[in-house]
Formats: C-alpha cells, structure tokens, sequence
C-alpha cells in the first residue's frame, strides 16, 4: 500500500510539473461536457418528440409555430392508442408472459450455468461452445421445425410412445397457448438463453472455490450449496439476465409473429402500428394522416412506458451488475 | 497464460460423487438444447430439400432435392441481392459501432462529476434497444409529418456542408462527414450493449498498471495503445461477434422479413432453405473475423 501511495504522489506531482498537461487536461474537459451534452440530446430526443407529440391534439401538427409544448395537453392520443393495441388486457398478458418467461430462464439458466462453471465434467469445453453456437445461430434457421414441434406437440416423445401401444399418437396443439414461452424458457431456450448462461457460467466461476469447500466439510449437500451458497453470490448475474431477458423478450416480434400468432401480443401489433391506430380512430385508409401520427407516438410512449420504469428502478444495480458479473471476460 | 487456473486437486471420489450432480443442473437445459435446437436445426435441412405441407397428424413430405436451393440462388431475383447488400451493411457498420462505443466506453470510465448520469443515459438504447420503436419515429413517423423533423435537420446537415463549402473543403469529403454526422443517431442507437460490454471490461483494468505506465513517462496516449488495447482486445471480439449476429439477425432486415413472409405464405421448404444459406453466410462471415481476429487478440 505504501509503495502504490508513493507511486500516486508521484505522479501527482508529475502532471503537476507540466502546464502543458494542465491545459490538455482542461481542453480534455470541454471536449468531454460538450460530448456529453450533444449525446444527451440525441438519445433524450426521441424521448421527448414522443412524449410531446402524444399529448398534443392532432390540430397542432398542422400548425409550424408549435414544435415542443402543445397548445393545450390532451390524453386523448393516449386512449386512441391503448385501444389499437389492444387494450389493457394486451399489455396484461405480454407483460405477464415475458416476466414469468424471464423467471424460468433465470431458473433455467443458473443451473446450467452452475453446472458448466462448478463441475468438472469432461465435456464442459463442447458444451459451452454449443452454448456459444446457439447464442450465434440466429433462430430463424430453425424456428420452422420448432413451430411444427409445438404444432405437433407430442410431449418430448411420450406422446409418440403411447402411439406405439394405443395406435393412436397422442399429440396437442400448443400454439395459441402461452405453454409455448414456458416450455422453451424453463429449458433454457428462450430468447438469447445461450447468453445468459455463459453470463451465468462467469459469475458462478467468479466465486472463491474456498466458500464451496467449506459448505461440504460443513455437511451441505449439492442443492443446499447451489442454493444457500451459490445463489447469494450470484446476484449480479440474475439482475443482468433479468433486465435483458426482460426487455429482449418484450422487444421480440419474430417469434411471435411467426409461432405464438396471437392478435394482443404487443410487439406485434406495433409492427403495424399505422394500421391499428387508422382502425381504432374509425377513419378510412384515404384520411388524414396526422391524427394516426400524434396516436402512434402515444403508442410508442405506451409500449416502452413499462420498460422505462423498470430501467429506472432497476438502473444502479444493473450498471453495478454488468460490472461484476464479467460477462466480457 | 490461460492455462494457470486457480483449481486445486481434491479427492477423486467426492469428486465422482458429486460429478453427476453437474449433469442434474444442467438435465433441463439439455433437454431443451436437444427438442429446440438439435432436432430443429436438423428437420430444418431435411424440410429445405422438401416440399413441406401440413398434414392432420403431422408434415408431409415430397422430396425435392436441391431445387429449393437452385431456385433460391438462380431465379429469386431478391435473395441474392438482400444477402448481399446485408453483408455490406455490416462490413461498414460493424467497425464504426465498435470504434464509437470504445471510445464511448473510455469517456464514461473516467471519473467526472455527471458520470453516473451520463451513464445511465446511454443505456437507455439498450432498454428501447429493438430498434422498433426508434424504426417507427425514424422512418414512418417523419415521413409524413409536415415539421421537417428528420434526421438530417435535427443535426442541420444542411448548415453543415455549407459551411464547409465556404471553408473550400472538396465535395467528397463534405458527404463522408455529413453521411457521419447524419449516423450518430442511428449509431448511438445501435451500441447501447456494446458501451455496456466494453464498459465492464474497462473496469476490471487494475488502476495501478496506468500508475506504473505514468511514472515510465508514458502519455495518456501510448498508455491508451500499450495497456487499454491489448487488454480490450477480448472485448473487441466478442462485441464484434455479437454485433456482427446482432446486425445479421435483426428483425427489420429484408433477408429476415423474406424469411417471414414465406413462412406466413406456408412455404417451409422454401424458407428453410433461405434460412440455411443466410446462416452459412453469416458463419462463414464470422469465421473470417475469427480468423483475422485471432491473430490480434491477446488474452490475459
């Protein structure tokens, strides 16, 4: 600690010996405020075009001396837009599938993670490249046959099995069922599962090898170390892979618009967003375009509303958490 | 190097006592690894050499050979060109993503008063991060506004090449910075993770290797180049590769939307078969990076 003060009050007094570097430093500073202050605008704009747009009557767009503040502040664009997509219920059900989605690849994920970073198995190194690959093949490759697995559902090859006896196989429809997401996220496939795994599989090899040891010389078993050990030490990589999964699941609209083709799903419906907003107004394709405008910002400010909030509660310990989980390493 | 990891040896039969419980944790996701994506990805060629239709208790086939591939590549007049123009648009965003969220990264590693604020402000893409909703204000919402409010006057693209017409700068040069200026929208958009990622590894740099380089007499920028760099290097590669997939699979891509709009139409062969050639593409895409890459990388 001595040597590392010394080399501190070292350099200190270095920099200190130079003007030159003062004046770099300064410039350095401006350039940084500056910077900072350019990007804020940049990603707050959308935010704001959004928010402003939303709460205006449709009648201001019309008009060029109104750019920011609205002549009066409506919530009617709001209605409008909760009613093309879908209603409260929409955003009940997509909420409520992406969360418990989330919690099973959570489940999922720390396990397999646990089981690649803890275990000593030979063929640890093949099957984090698979985790890897996974992560790199896009789903599109192989989301056909796995709409026709569900299509076809035939319980992992039981359902099949019992054909066998019966004559006649025993297969279920599943895909307007919410089973789908459920079924795939607490087998780790959900969106981006291989990724949550490797993140898991890093902080799970993070934790000292001691703290394991003596949770065995103390008499635990494999679970109560996974669980009464492992878990507390593993919150980092559950907050991370909760905010992500979170928002790439609410993000997604290729899965549900080709496998899980249910009218309320949100994502999906703001693909066409324009369409819905036209309907929901009960106007005609030829009418006027700026009453769907201003409602289509009220349903972009609608659809990211619960992710924003779930950013701002969760912010502090998601940023710590990316930090400490080493997902880069 | 790599190979010094911190394991001790302990007793062989704890250890072959408790080795099965490793295949217990990981059962559920091997599980789902052989019904989601073995399987899958396997039907998904036998299906694009296929004429697939559904039938009452599953598909039927009609074997096809590799017509489904031979039509996809000589008369599909669109698939061809959407794949490589995809592949153009990565190799040009790809490296400026990479350079800007570096350099993002560097900038939000200092300590500075703000920090924290200025932190959370550039992840916010990562939070709106599908591109859906900044797709429907970029693109459909200005469009048919009357406020002029695109990007290009958001950052007075026009006031800029005037003022370097003024200053004789030559023509070309003015589109390459205004093509630039016009991006950094789209690109802050685009980096939220890659910031996110670099960010954490930066982190995880031992302030006393900066310490020692500046009682060596080495400026911020050899310092940058000697010590950040090579330790970032890993970082590089996996944000590329995950850019790189990120770029190719994103949803509002024409390939993608192609491969939609067959399946909806109930072409699965059909769509299988692009699906398979857009991911050796992409493989082959990313072999080559590894490649070059490998060479580069140092590991610590």
């Amino acid at each position: 600690m001595d040597l590392q003060k010394a080399l501190q009050n070292k350099s200190k007094l270095h920099i200190s010996t130079h003007n030159k570097q003062h004046i770099g430093n300064f410039l350095f500073f401006l350039f940084r405020t500056a910077f900072f202050i350019g990007m804020s605008y940049v990603l707050l704009f959308p935010l704001i075009v959004m928010l402003s747009r939303a709460l205006r009557p449709y009648s201001d767009m019309y008009n060029p001396s109104i750019v920011w503040i609205p002549s009066k502040i409506t919530f009617e664009n709001f209605s409008y837009a909760l009613k093309a997509l879908g209603g409260w219920s929409s955003i009940y059900k997509t909420l409520r599938i992406v969360f418990v989605s989330t919690l099973l690849t959570m489940v999922s994920c720390s396990m397999a993670g646990y089981g690649l970073a803890r275990y000593r198995i030979k063929a640890v190194p093949f099957l984090t490249a698979i985790a890897v690959f996974t992560f790199i093949v896009p789903i599109q490759t192989y989301v056909i046959p796995i709409f026709i697995q569900f299509r076809f559902f035939d319980f992992f090859g039981i359902g099949s099995l019992i054909g066998l006896f019966t004559g006649e196989k025993l297969v279920v429809n599943l895909t307007s069922s919410e089973a789908i997401y459920y079924i795939l996220n607490i087998l780790g496939s959900g969106t981006r599962s291989g990724l949550f795994i490797l993140v898991f599989m890093q902080t799970f090899k993070g934790i000292p090898q001691e703290l394991e040891d003596a949770s065995r010389v103390d008499g635990s078993g494999e679970f109560r170390t996974f669980f009464q050990i492992m878990l507390p030490n593993a919150v980092p990589g559950f907050i991370v892979t909760f905010v992500m999964s979170m928002v790439w699941q609410w993000n997604d609209y290729f899965f549900p618009s080709v496998v899980y083709r249910q009218d309320f799903f949100l994502s999906k419906n703001m693909m066409q967003l324009r369409v819905l907003a036209t309907k929901a107004l009960g106007l005609n394709s030829y009418a006027t375009n700026l009453s769907e405008t201003v409602v289509m910002f009220a349903g972009c400010f609608i659809y990211i509303a619960p992710l924003l909030l779930m950013y701002m509660v969760a912010q502090r310990y998601f940023l710590q958490s990316v930090e400490r989980t080493g997902i880069t390493g | 190097m790599i190979k010094s990891t911190n394991r001790k040896p302990r007793p062989m039969s704890l250890e072959r006592k408790t080795k099965w419980f490793g295949w217990v944790f990981m059962a559920p996701w091997l599980l789902g690894l052989i019904y989601f994506f073995i399987i899958p990805f396997a039907s998904s060629f036998i299906y694009s050499i296929n004429f697939v239709t559904i039938g009452e208790t599953g598909l039927d086939y009609e074997f096809l050979g590799l017509k489904n591939y031979a039509y996809m590549l000589q008369e599909d007049a669109s698939f061809v060109r959407d794949v490589v123009g995809e592949v153009k648009n990565v190799l040009t965003q790809v490296p400026i993503i990479l350079i800007y969220s570096i350099f993002v990264a560097l900038l939000l590693n200092q300590k500075f008063p703000g920090r924290l604020f200025a932190r959370s402000l550039f992840f916010i893409p990562v939070i709106i991060a599908s591109g859906l909703v900044i797709q429907i204000i970029q693109k459909d919402l200005f469009a048919n506004t009357n406020m002029r409010a695109d990007e290009s006057s958001i950052f007075q693209i026009g006031l800029i090449s005037e003022i370097l017409g003024n200053l004789n700068f030559a023509s070309d040069l003015i589109n390459i910075i205004t093509t630039a200026v016009a991006q950094i929208f789209d690109l802050s958009w685009k980096s939220g993770v890659q910031i996110l990622l670099f960010l954490s590894a930066l982190q995880r740099i031992p302030p006393t290797y900066y310490e020692v380089a500046s009682v060596e007499g080495a400026n911020a920028w050899d310092a940058f180049w000697k010590i950040t760099f090579p330790v970032l290097s890993p970082s590089c590669l996996l944000v590329g590769v995950y850019t790189i997939v990120d770029s190719f699979t994103s949803q509002t891509n024409p390939v993608m939307k192609n491969i939609i709009t067959r399946f909806n139409e109930v072409k699965y062969g059909y769509a299988s078969a692009s699906a398979i050639i857009y991911f050796i593409v992409i493989g082959a895409f990313l072999g080559a990076v590894m490649l070059l890459a490998r060479k580069r990388v140092h590991y610590t």
